[in-house]
């Protein structure tokens, strides 16, 4: 069956970019409630990441490492986790900090990302490069679901 | 209280940099790995309250030292390219551990 955890950890993921995303889209051409709808959505997609690594990494300490890391290294595509488990369990880890940032730099310059466009430019290309960082995640995650359920199918088989 | 960008935007390039190094470290020496398990009962675990700490505690030092006058768009570019190179040298790393180990 598949755990719950691995469902949360990825909606709870998503939220965060479509947080950023958000943020993204507010301060293209931002007015002050623009700005301030854009600092609620960088606190909140902050938050999201921190309980997608809580939800994330329960998860691949309890259950993922014990039992389907041998799954999917018995099957036909064991690179699923030698090669993209790996670095989707690293480069994440990269995300709460590039949130955290972008999260500080939008109630750092507040209203002055009106005037100020190499802070919105700089906010602009965090957001993207948090949206982009974090599809990958949601891709990867997908490649290694194919993986074990790749290797079930062959025991079944 | 004002958020020191300059600061902040280090401890990010700072912490980013560490997880790359001590992730490849851990891979390739044995022992390093076991003191990172030790530390928390898992790897991973440690990497993650070592960055945590390393943020927190890199973005107290810097805003002590660091005056805020921050060429913000100067500064972003580090993160973002600190963020590519180190996540395509972890992918790179990880290719060939796995091509290597098999």
């Amino acid at each position: 069956m598949v755990h719950p955890l691995i469902g949360i950890h990825a909606a709870i993921g998503e939220l965060g970019v479509l947080a950023f995303l958000w943020v993204f889209v507010e301060l293209l051409n931002p007015t002050e409630p623009r700005i301030k709808r854009a600092k609620i959505a960088a606190a909140l997609g902050t938050l999201f990441f921190l309980a997608s690594w809580v939800a994330g990494g329960y998860y691949y300490v309890t259950y993922y490492g014990p039992a389907v890391k041998p799954v999917i290294k018995s099957g036909p595509a064991p690179w699923a986790h030698g090669v993209v488990m790996e670095v989707k369990e690293h480069v994440f880890l990269f995300l709460p900090f590039l949130s955290a940032l972008t999260t500080g730099l939008v109630y750092r310059y507040k209203n002055n990302l009106i005037k100020d466009a190499g802070a919105r430019t700089s906010v602009l290309l965090l957001c993207a490069l948090i949206v982009i960082v974090g599809l990958l995640m949601a891709g990867m995650g997908y490649i290694i679901s194919t993986g074990a359920r790749a290797a079930l199918e062959g025991k079944i088989a | 209280m004002n958020i020191n960008i300059t600061a902040l935007s280090r401890a990010t390039v700072g912490t980013l940099t560490s997880v790359t190094f001590i992730t490849i470290i851990a891979e390739l020496s044995k022992p390093f790995k076991t003191i990172l398990t030790n530390l928390s009962g898992h790897h991973w675990v440690s990497k993650g309250i070592i960055s945590i700490s390393l943020f927190v505690l890199l973005y107290l030092l810097l805003s002590k030292v660091l005056t805020d006058k921050a060429d913000v768009q100067k500064e972003t570019k580090y993160v973002i390219v600190t963020t590519i190179l180190a996540g395509l040298a972890l992918g790179l790393f990880f290719v060939w551990h796995f091509l290597t180990e098999a």
